[in-house]
Parts: structure tokens; C-alpha cells; sequence
């Protein structure tokens, strides 16, 4: 009777025992050590410097420029608006100018096939919105100018291209 | 073996074809002289951490690195300037007629910055009366010698976020009036609430609404920035019969509970 116990409780220990070392196994990924780390968050606006365009307007047409646009950010939904960088109000406002002289219609711009938006309005363009993180991701930002006649002279308009975070 | 040796050569040939027309197209983009010039030209500006959350207090507060990627030296300039929110979308953007200059800025707030790195200290040389601080850092960055002088001349901003936490959190809501925002089956009901705590902590919650059709909703969790309203969206009201509604608003901010009810009409 007691060697029919010391057998059975033997083969309870011996069923229970590896299910108990498997447990406590660690895991084959880690080794047991906790794997983890920070990185500092990061945002970067790339941007080329485009030698000409929209200088010279020597004809009745609507002038079409591009410039690529690449941006890094490490947390989500990063925005990227465009805006004028020479007046934030007035009646030069998004327009390009020469001295006191400028373009009847407004500068505008757009990424990918949306509408164009003027530069003159109060709420900068936003161009392209990224949802989550991305590394050098690239937009190609469209500019279009509407000449009615011909306009002498050599223009020139500042842009600022922002790349924000849409979360406080 | 003939046959295995002719494959071979074969092989080798349409190899060096294909190794021939590659570098016929790559003598071709390199004679196009404008987009290579372009793309020899493009560096940016950067900023690591892109975030710098820290405990309100007088003082240096935290720092943060500015990069130039271009070939050119950049006029710098590092500005803390205070969030306006979106009500609807409760998506920030940086108020750029206000600075808060009065209370933080950068060390050195201006610079010029050749190719490479630059530390920027941020001090806090007082503190608010609410104890806390939520802000962009706008980076503005302007080449120092123009390329260009005409035509169109890009400069670069790029907007991090400062977050001076306070030391004793008072997190507190005032709950406005409740509307119904859209038409036909986009209808919504939103309810209006302005932060006027010293935190940060997502605002959350439940609505339950009451009359000729029932209906329970959760509150989406947003992050409303102290002084803001923003809208709380109380779920769709899609398929609701007409009539006289009440929602009782069930809301959360960091541990304390506000409990509304209002009534509606559809």
C-alpha cells in the first residue's frame, strides 16, 4: 500500500514538475533580461532650395512650380502647412511682389491632386498630414501663379514651409 | 556542357547590357544639370527631442538640439509661443501673435548655425500663476547668405512642443452648453468644455441620452489645453426620432468626475 503511494505521488511530481520548470523558463527572445530603451522624440523638414522660379512672368499663363519636401518625425500625426514668409498681413499677403508693386492673384499651392489654396488667407494651407511616425518621408509641393498679362520686372516671395505636431 | 556554357554566356552578355544601359541612364540624369543640382542643395533643420516635458519651476527647464543638415550657415531663431485649439478638432496650432517669452525662453534665443549641432538651453525665468506651461517651440530658420534673391525662397519652421508640468495638479473643467453640430444622418451631439485646471490629462467620459429614442455613447478621449475649449463629441444621432432629448454627460479629467445633464431638440 505505502509503495503504491510513494509510487503514485512520484508520478504526480513527476508529471507536475516540468510544467513548473517551463514556467519558470525564461523567455528564448530576452534571456530573462528586460529588453527596452527611449529615444528622444525628433522632427525634421527637409527642403531644397530651388535656384529659380517664379521670377519672371513675361506671359498671360498660369505658371506652375515644384519642390520636394521630405520630413521625419518620430511621433503621430505631424502636419505640414505652407505659409508666406514676408508679410503676416496686409495687402502683400501671399502675394509675390516687387517693392510696393505685386501680382493681382495670390500665390497657391497644394500636395498631391487637392485643390491649390491661396496663401492670402488668415488660416495657413495645410498641405499634407501625416498620421503616423515617418522617416524622410517625401511630398512634392505644387506652387501655381495666375498671370493675367505680362509683368515685368523681377519678383520674389519668401515661403515658410512649417512641419508641427497636431497634439499640445 | 556546350549548351550550360553558352547559357552562361548569355547570361554574362544581357549582364552587361543591362550594367551598360544603367549607366547610360545615370549619365543621362547626371547631364540633366537642375534636378541633380536641386538634390545636391537639400539639407534641412532638425530637432531631438522633439518634446521637452519637464516640471514647471524657475530656472533651466529642459534642452533640446538643433541640427543643420543644409551646406549653408542658418540664422536661427528659437521662440515659445502659446497653442491655439482647434474646438472641433481639438488639433493645436502655434498662435504666432503671441509669445510667452515672458515666462520661457531659449539659451541662445538666436544663432547662427553652421553645419551641425546646436544645444538650446530653455529657462524659465517665472512662473505662471496657474504653476503650468504648454507651449510650442517654433525653430524658425532662414538661410544667412540667400542662394537666391528672386523668385520663390524657401525658409524652414519646424514647431516641438514644451510641456512644464505643474507640481500640484488641479485639474478642473467648466462644462458649457451642449449643441447638435451637422445634418441629416451626420448629425452629432457635442458638448462644449473649457480647461480651466493647470493640466494636461485627456478629458474622457460617457453620455447617455434620454427621450423618444435611447441611446448610450462614449466620450473619445482628448487632451485640452488649459485656457481652450474644445468640443466633446457625444456620438452620432443617426436613425433618432424628433423630439425633446436629455444627455447626461458623464465626464473625467485626471481623477475628477463632472456629471451634466442638458437638454436638446432633433
Amino acid at each position: 500500500m505505502k509503495l503504491r503511494m510513494i509510487l503514485a505521488a512520484s508520478a504526480v511530481c513527476a508529471l507536475a514538475a516540468p510544467s513548473a520548470a517551463m514556467a519558470q523558463t525564461p523567455d528564448p527572445i530576452n534571456g530573462g533580461t528586460e529588453i527596452g530603451g527611449s529615444v528622444n522624440s525628433f522632427l525634421e523638414l527637409i527642403l531644397p532650395q530651388p535656384a529659380k522660379g517664379f521670377a519672371a512672368f513675361s506671359k498671360k499663363k498660369s505658371y506652375e512650380m515644384s519642390f520636394d519636401v521630405q520630413a521625419t518625425a518620430s511621433d503621430t500625426t505631424t502636419l505640414l502647412s505652407i505659409a508666406d514668409g514676408d508679410a503676416t498681413s496686409g495687402s502683400k499677403l501671399g502675394h509675390i511682389s516687387i517693392g510696393s508693386k505685386r501680382l493681382p492673384s495670390p500665390l497657391e499651392a497644394t500636395v498631391g491632386k487637392s485643390a491649390f489654396q491661396p496663401l492670402d488667407g488668415t488660416v495657413d494651407p495645410l498641405l499634407n498630414k501625416w498620421s503616423d511616425a515617418m522617416a524622410r518621408s517625401k511630398v512634392t509641393v505644387k506652387l501655381r501663379q495666375k498671370v493675367a498679362g505680362k509683368a515685368t520686372g523681377t519678383y520674389r516671395k519668401i515661403v515658410l514651409a512649417t512641419l508641427s505636431t497636431e497634439t499640445p | 556542357m556546350k549548351r550550360a556554357r553558352s547559357r552562361l554566356v548569355a547570361g554574362a552578355l544581357s549582364l552587361a547590357v543591362v550594367g551598360s544601359a544603367t549607366g547610360g541612364v545615370i549619365a543621362a540624369q547626371a547631364d540633366d544639370s537642375a534636378p541633380r543640382a536641386q538634390a545636391a542643395q537639400q539639407g534641412g533643420v532638425s530637432i531631438s527631442p522633439a518634446t521637452v516635458e519637464a516640471t514647471a519651476k524657475r530656472g533651466s527647464v529642459g534642452t533640446f538640439t538643433v541640427k543643420n543638415t543644409t551646406k549653408d550657415t542658418l540664422r536661427v531663431t528659437v521662440t515659445v509661443r502659446p497653442w491655439s485649439q482647434n474646438r472641433s478638432t481639438a488639433a493645436v496650432v502655434l498662435n504666432k501673435r503671441a509669445n510667452l517669452s515672458p515666462y520661457v525662453v531659449g539659451s541662445p534665443a538666436s544663432f547662427d548655425l553652421k553645419p551641425g549641432t546646436r544645444s538650446v538651453r530653455l529657462n524659465m525665468k517665472r512662473m505662471t500663476a496657474s504653476g503650468s506651461l504648454y507651449g510650442g517651440i517654433q525653430i524658425f530658420a532662414k538661410q544667412k547668405k540667400k542662394k537666391a534673391t528672386n523668385g520663390i525662397i524657401p525658409q524652414y519652421e519646424v514647431i516641438g512642443r514644451l510641456r512644464l508640468n505643474p507640481s500640484r495638479k488641479r485639474p478642473n473643467l467648466r462644462v458649457g452648453a451642449t449643441d447638435v453640430v451637422g445634418r441629416g444622418n451626420n448629425r452629432s451631439l457635442i458638448l462644449a468644455v473649457r480647461n480651466v485646471g493647470n493640466t494636461l490629462d485627456p478629458v474622457a467620459g460617457t453620455v447617455k441620452i434620454t427621450g423618444p429614442t435611447a441611446r448610450n455613447a462614449t466620450i473619445p478621449q482628448v487632451s485640452v489645453v488649459p485656457g481652450q475649449v474644445v468640443y466633446l463629441k457625444g456620438g452620432s444621432l443617426r436613425g433618432m426620432k424628433s423630439g425633446n432629448y436629455t444627455g447626461e454627460w458623464s465626464v473625467t479629467q485626471g481623477g475628477k468626475r463632472y456629471t451634466v445633464k442638458r437638454t436638446f431638440r432633433l
